[in-house]
């Protein structure tokens, strides 16, 4: 064996030439988010040219007054805010996946989703004020609160037995079906408009975006995206096997309910201002697996970018789809995202039958 | 120099499977094979070693107490082979091997991992794997690259729960002749948990025998190997015959009324 320090012809060499792929793969998939946004401000009711909104975003004063208003004040916060809540909800689906090793995990999983929608049909169906708070600020406030004590209950609960992968989920889904069936029970109750209210939240929608909003999402993401990549090799070593992580020091009954309090505080944030969302939590993390592999310092940035490039084609086909009028996103995302999931896996099963 | 079980007691919430169970001192460079019949706490008694169940009682890795040490001190002292097999995920070998050495923050040179690795990949003979991934390979293949997630990081205990379950006879031979070097040239030791009698009279320098109760009893395969003691533990009759090299087999004839 060579002592030279990775040589070409080495398996050193070797899997940097595949990381390198990956980095390839990983660029690609931002370019793409980048491109899906600048198309989301481009499109809606009026259409602009691309070279227009890259113009007017980079020398506001070289737009018209319309335009203006347009671009800066209410496309670019809807389409911004498509691109932070898909990356949210793709990170926190991502980290749920490998620390509860289960596939079909997501934030819906753990009724995390549900407990923000319980918490927002509570104050649309009983016209609740609190503290002199006007609806608008209380509804994000009540679907958080909701959104993080389901967290925490479930966090107590399984941590009373033992944070295993079964618990966890299990009570998610408990948890779920229990919420569901108080948020029927409200729709029961409430009159006919609060019903419609709750339903077009349960639909999901962007256009209740601002600037302002999307900086606190933002903020959410940045502060729990370092936290994330922390753990990258841990999360790696983590989907090899429970066993040979936990006697390598990885405290993965730790670091499980860490997660656990980060998805809980990704999604109450995106889902707090835009309403459910369920769909791209589950599936973008799949995509970034297709594209990326499992190695984590790649899967958690890519889950996080496939989330944002979903959400953004979304948010561009609901603008699209019935002329003149705008979808709730939250109706658009599977129809928008299962065509290509599934793009995906048949051209991934083409090239491993060639 | 040596790994010292002192009245250690191992199990799972309040059911301890051992209790107190104290053996001679182990010498480094041996490689012990761990067998008894089924269900007896083969895999108890080296997860309650690797830490990762709760053990009172003393283990002590060359007169350090094992369980004292912090997390961080402890890993580098043991690798511990789980007896499931390393998940089929879309993860490829290598960095598969490399996630194990970079989650246990060794403090290693990328270079130094890089050789380690590309050592143990020979070592092993599994080279062509390298880039493949684990969700494309089969059972055997996997297992092979969770051995090499222990050796890569050569600890000076090894613990490994049936390391050749899923091996046929030619990686079976390869893997044990790879664990010897390994404790032979490094004056590590192996704890070996296995239902293969044969391979563990062949390979191993001795054999702790866990029966039904909690007893246990250690010593040369030769001398513990015996009909009696394979009546009493297994419930078989069985012989101990010379092969035409002169080597000890373990013959098993039928199994005996419990």
């Amino acid at each position: 064996m060579s002592l030279a320090p990775a040589n070409a012809g080495g398996l050193a060499g070797q899997y940097r030439r595949f990381v390198w792929r990956r980095v390839l793969c990983l660029a690609g998939l931002a370019l793409a988010a980048g491109a899906a946004l600048l198309v989301d401000i481009a499109s809606g009711p009026a259409m602009l040219g691309l070279g227009d909104v890259v113009r007017g975003l980079l020398d506001p004063t070289a737009l018209e007054a319309g335009t203006r208003v347009i671009v800066f004040d209410i496309r670019l916060p809807y389409a911004l805010m498509a691109v932070v809540v898909g990356a949210c909800l793709g990170l926190a689906g991502a980290e749920m996946q490998t620390v509860l090793n289960n596939p079909l995990a997501s934030p819906f999983t753990l009724g995390v989703g549900a407990a923000a929608t319980l918490g927002a049909s509570l104050v649309i169906a009983f016209n609740v004020s609190l503290f002199g708070l006007a609806v608008h600020l209380l509804l994000p406030l009540s679907a958080f609160a909701f959104a993080a004590a389901a967290s925490l209950l479930i966090l107590l609960l399984s941590r009373t037995l033992g944070a295993s992968v079964h618990a966890v989920v299990l009570f998610g889904i408990a948890l779920l079906f229990g919420i569901n069936a108080v948020v029927g029970l409200i729709q029961f109750v409430a009159d006919a408009e609060s019903v419609q209210q709750i339903v077009f939240w349960t639909m999901g929608s962007l256009a209740r975006a601002s600037l302002d909003k999307v900086a606190i999402v933002a903020g959410v993401l940045a502060v729990c995206l370092p936290f994330s990549l922390r753990n990258a090799w841990a999360m790696t070593l983590l989907r090899s096997g429970e066993d040979q992580a936990r006697s390598l020091g990885v405290p993965v009954e730790r670091m499980r309910l860490l997660v656990l309090l980060r998805v809980s505080l990704l999604t109450a944030a995106a889902m707090a201002f835009v309403g459910e969302i369920g769909f791209i939590g589950l599936v973008a993390p799949h995509i970034a697996r297709l594209m990326l592999g499992e190695d984590h310092r790649f899967l958690l940035p890519g889950s996080a970018l496939a989330g944002a490039v979903l959400l953004s084609l979304s948010s561009i086909a609901s603008k699209l789809l019935v002329p003149g009028v705008v979808l709730p996103v939250g109706i658009v995302t599977a129809l928008v995202g299962i065509p290509l999931f599934i793009g995906l896996i048949v051209a991934r099963s083409r090239r491993a039958a060639l | 120099m040596s790994l010292e079980l002192q009245r250690l007691t191992v199990g799972y919430r309040r059911q301890p499977v051992f209790r107190a169970l104290t053996l001679p001192a182990i010498e480094p460079g041996s490689l012990v094979a761990v067998v008894g019949p089924n269900a007896v706490g083969k895999s108890t008694l080296l997860k309650g070693i690797a830490g990762l169940l709760h053990a009172s009682g003393q283990v002590r890795l060359n007169g350090q107490a094992l369980h004292e040490l912090a997390p961080a001190q402890r890993v580098t002292q043991l690798g511990y082979l789980p007896q499931p097999l390393p998940q089929a995920v879309p993860l490829v070998a290598y960095e598969t091997v490399f996630s194990a050495c970079r989650a246990a923050r060794n403090g290693e040179s990328r270079a130094a991992t890089e050789r380690a690795i590309e050592a143990v990949f020979d070592t092993l003979g599994i080279r062509q794997l390298a880039l493949r991934q684990l969700a494309e390979m089969s059972g055997g293949q996997r297992q092979m690259v969770g051995l090499a997630q222990v050796l890569v990081r050569r600890p000076p205990l090894m613990l490994l729960d049936e390391p050749t379950s899923a091996l046929d006879l030619h990686w079976q031979l390869n893997v044990l002749e790879a664990v010897r070097t390994a404790t032979r040239e490094r004056a590590a030791i192996a704890l070996v948990a296995s239902h293969d009698l044969n391979l563990a009279l062949r390979f191993c320098d001795r054999v702790l025998v866990l029966s039904p109760g909690g007893r246990a009893e250690m010593g040369a395969p030769e001398a513990v190997l015996t009909p009696a003691l394979l009546a009493r533990t297994y419930g078989i009759e069985a012989r101990i015959e010379r092969c035409s090299r002169g080597h000890p087999i373990v013959l098993a004839d039928r199994p005996l009324a419990r």
